[in-house]
């Protein structure tokens, strides 16, 4: 499974990302996928996350991600020292940032810099969802253009797939890029052997296909 | 937990004792978060020699961090802001009239924030220099701190009311 | 059509297949954009319908009644307090035998006040006389919406239905649906008919009282009729597969019970993770076994006998508590449904998920092995365990 926490204030368009992600797993990949944020009242400006889950098989488990295989922040000011606590072993925090980061684990990407070189105003969450498909296998390029269809409405499509575009090419240009295999976790192996076993009860098991 | 400093939780101490404050729903008012700041980009700074005391910040400031600073004698000697609960909105440098409180980066860079709140240390000294400034900061309550623009006009009131 | 829909937009969408005739709105935490979609299909023309903007959730439902009264389809939605709110509506709904649908997102009851999901709400009010289903994902969430007008409606059970969503981790939560296509739809729910209801034609006299007379025959075929809601159930599912292309189990959802030697019985969204960790326990060889109540009244009396009867242990895992009771609601029904039968194997009861805390993985996992300890004769049969409190975890024994 493929587990993204999205770190941002309210009104930055975390949860908007994080459902975009989801629908392009679930809606053009072929996954099954769950996206949520942290629930509560908020704020603009309030801190929040969060969360894009996709697996190849129904995911039964809808509590919080507590260590993912990619973090986002999509505001500086939100990182501390123990940030890495919610990073999972081989997992990628990007950070949204213009300066150079000296840690393997960090993709800094200068989100309000892209989106503001494409539309003159700074979207970050736009950005790491271009972003996302240069790193990892769980959505392409083409999947996240559907996802954006099918969140956002119509007038914004072509400003956000051109964003998504830029991204994906300022970072696909990138020597040394980091990626994880597979459903996202890296090295390939996606933790296969409880996805395999519940595909197989999936096929074999009682129950409803609710 | 990494978001623990933008959440509020309980007052050190008390959160590991819920058999003690689980039994109602009533408890000693104030106790309940020890701090909810992590919502801040930006940090308000008063500056305490251009403070008039006016006390517009402390009426307007939206969750009452802005208390007295109160001498020997219990009078209100300066303005200071609890920055466990200041959430940086701004409120209180867009309401100060002289104005003395300026908006800076709360990562400490020290840089004022200029286009929030219309405030820069510019204009702060500007009006010191044209004399805009029409009394001493350590005022007590008890006199009416006027600031206006037209100097003629204070003299004819006689300066306080 | 494949859609990537909050739990409460899935449900609206199941509700505008279902061509309500009158909705009754006031919103309430975690249902709210339930009643917002529904008011944007109402002012974009995609749903034909008498929208009322009523005050408070006791009008909601009193005017629910009203509009069921005059024959209409009818549908209203609430949560916790709402609930609790219009509370003393609910058995006029149901001893009016009036076939209304009400959306509850699960949520906690005041005091302390809190806005998360779990299910106190609903399962405080077993006993006002609507049938009552609980969703797992948002695609039973959305088929349930047309499920139970049908099985409402039906002149064999003519009952309000209360379907349960729980409030977060479904109404907020994005997941991928299949909307149905409105024909399909169609093809599964005709329009509402009914003799009971207003009609110049033949005046009625409707909502009236009885005295001790004759009070007692209400109250009995009130009963009768919910238990053979069952019936209903199983065939409204039948016409749901062949119409709509989705099959659902009847009253309970039992998944590798078939063998199992640790049960664990749960409701709702609760029983994904549950699942989760049954496979895992599976891998290493112990044969374990989730039990998803769907229905909670009428009561799945019979298969939780039947799935249960063999089992070395069984824990019911619940989002609510009946204090200075014996346990949860769900917990005093599954040892009653087994006692009524002569099933009496040895239980628990978990307490989780209580305002919106998360039932973890871990959590799960911990309430197998006090199964497993069970079975192996350690532990005191039916002890309430509260998790995160007077479990390992908690710590407070």
């Amino acid at each position: 499974m493929l587990e993204v926490i999205w770190h941002a204030r309210g009104g930055q368009g975390a949860f908007t990302a994080a459902r975009c992600l989801g629908a392009a797993a679930a809606l053009s990949a072929g996954a099954c996928a769950l996206a949520f944020p942290t629930f509560g009242p908020e704020r603009r400006g309030a801190p929040m996350r969060a969360f894009t889950k996709i697996d190849g098989a129904p995911i039964g488990d809808r509590s919080v991600v507590a260590r993912a295989g990619i973090v986002v922040y999509l505001d500086e000011t939100l990182l501390d020292g123990s940030w890495d606590a919610e990073l999972a072993d081989g997992g990628l925090m990007l950070l949204n940032t213009r300066r150079a980061v000296d840690d393997p684990r960090v993709v800094a990407i200068d989100a309000d810099g892209i989106s503001a070189a494409v539309l003159g105003r700074p979207i970050p969450n736009t950005v790491f969802l271009g972003a996302i498909p240069a790193l990892c296998d769980a959505v392409s390029l083409e999947d996240v253009h559907e996802g954006i269809r099918a969140t956002m409405p119509a007038r914004l499509h072509e400003k956000n797939v051109r964003i998504v575009d830029a991204a994906f090419e300022a970072l696909a240009s990138r020597p040394d890029l980091p990626h994880l295999g597979g459903l996202g976790q890296r090295g390939g192996d996606s933790g296969t052997g409880l996805f395999d076993l519940a595909a197989a009860v999936l096929l074999e098991g009682e129950g409803s296909e609710a | 937990m990494t978001d623990r400093k933008f959440t509020p939780h309980l007052r050190e101490g008390l959160g590991a004792r819920p058999e003690e404050f689980a039994r109602s729903t009533c408890f000693e008012g104030g106790y309940l978060t020890s701090v909810n700041a992590g919502w801040r980009s930006l940090r308000p700074l008063i500056d305490p020699v251009q403070c008039t005391l006016c006390l517009n910040c402390y009426m307007y400031c939206p969750d009452g961090t802005i208390f007295k600073v109160r001498d020997g004698e219990g009078v209100c000697a300066a303005l200071a802001i609890d920055y466990d609960f200041c959430k940086g909105c701004g409120v209180c440098a867009k309401v100060c009239p002289v104005p003395c409180i300026a908006m800076v980066d709360e990562r400490g860079d020290g840089e004022v924030a200029a286009g929030i709140s219309g405030v820069s240390t510019e204009r702060v000294l500007q009006r010191r220099e044209q004399g805009l400034m029409s009394c001493s900061p350590k005022r007590g309550l008890s006199e009416r701190i006027e600031m206006s623009e037209t100097p003629a006009r204070k003299d004819a009131e006689g300066g306080a009311a | 059509m494949r859609k990537f829909l909050s739990g409460n937009e899935a449900f609206a969408e199941g509700v505008r297949l279902a061509r309500p005739q009158v909705i009754s709105a006031y919103p309430i935490t975690p249902q709210t954009t339930v009643v917002e979609a529904l008011a944007t299909m109402v002012e974009e023309d995609s749903l034909a319908c008498e929208y009322l903007h009523v005050e408070s959730e006791h009008t909601a439902l009193a005017a629910a009644m009203g509009a069921s009264a005059t024959g209409a389809r009818t549908f209203t939605a609430t949560s916790s307090q709402g609930l609790l709110y219009m509370a003393e509506c609910l058995t006029y709904a149901s001893g009016g035998r009036f076939p209304i649908v009400m959306m509850n997102a699960n949520r906690a009851l005041a005091l302390p006040w809190n806005i998360y999901g779990d299910q106190r709400d609903s399962l405080s009010l077993l006993d006002h006389g609507w049938i009552q289903v609980y969703a797992e994902n948002n695609q039973e969430a959305l088929d349930l919406a047309l499920m139970a007008y049908a099985v409402a409606e039906d002149e064999r059970v003519s009952l309000p239905v209360m379907v349960n969503v729980d409030g977060f981790a479904l109404t907020h939560t994005y997941e991928s649906v299949e909307v149905p296509e409105a024909q399909a739809a169609d093809a599964f729910l005709p329009p509402y008919r009914t003799a009971n209801r207003f009609d110049f034609g033949h005046p009625v006299s409707i909502g009236y009282s009885a005295g001790p007379e004759f009070n007692r025959y209400y109250q009995y075929w009130h009963h009768r009729d919910m238990l053979a809601a069952e019936t209903v159930v199983e065939e409204v599912e039948a016409r749901f597969a062949a119409t709509c292309g989705r099959r659902y189990p009847g009253l309970v959802d039992a998944y590798r019970c078939g063998d199992a030697d640790l049960v664990l019985v749960t409701l709702g969204s609760a029983a994904g993770i549950a699942r989760d960790v049954a496979d895992e326990l599976r891998a290493a060889g112990t044969r374990a076994g989730v039990l998803r109540i769907r229905y909670l009244r009428p009561v799945p009396g019979r298969q939780l006998a039947e799935a249960l009867a063999g089992v070395a242990a069984v824990g019911v895992l619940e989002k609510d508590i009946s204090f200075g009771g014996d346990g949860g609601a769900v917990f005093s029904t599954v040892l009653a449904a087994c006692a009524r039968r002569g099933v009496a194997r040895p239980a628990l009861n978990f307490i989780g998920g209580l305002g919106g805390a998360d039932i973890s993985r871990d959590q799960v996992r911990a309430c197998f092995a006090d199964l497993e300890r069970l079975a192996a004769g350690q532990g005191e049969a039916g002890r309430v365990v509260f998790l995160g409190i007077d479990d390992e975890e908690g710590g407070l024994r």
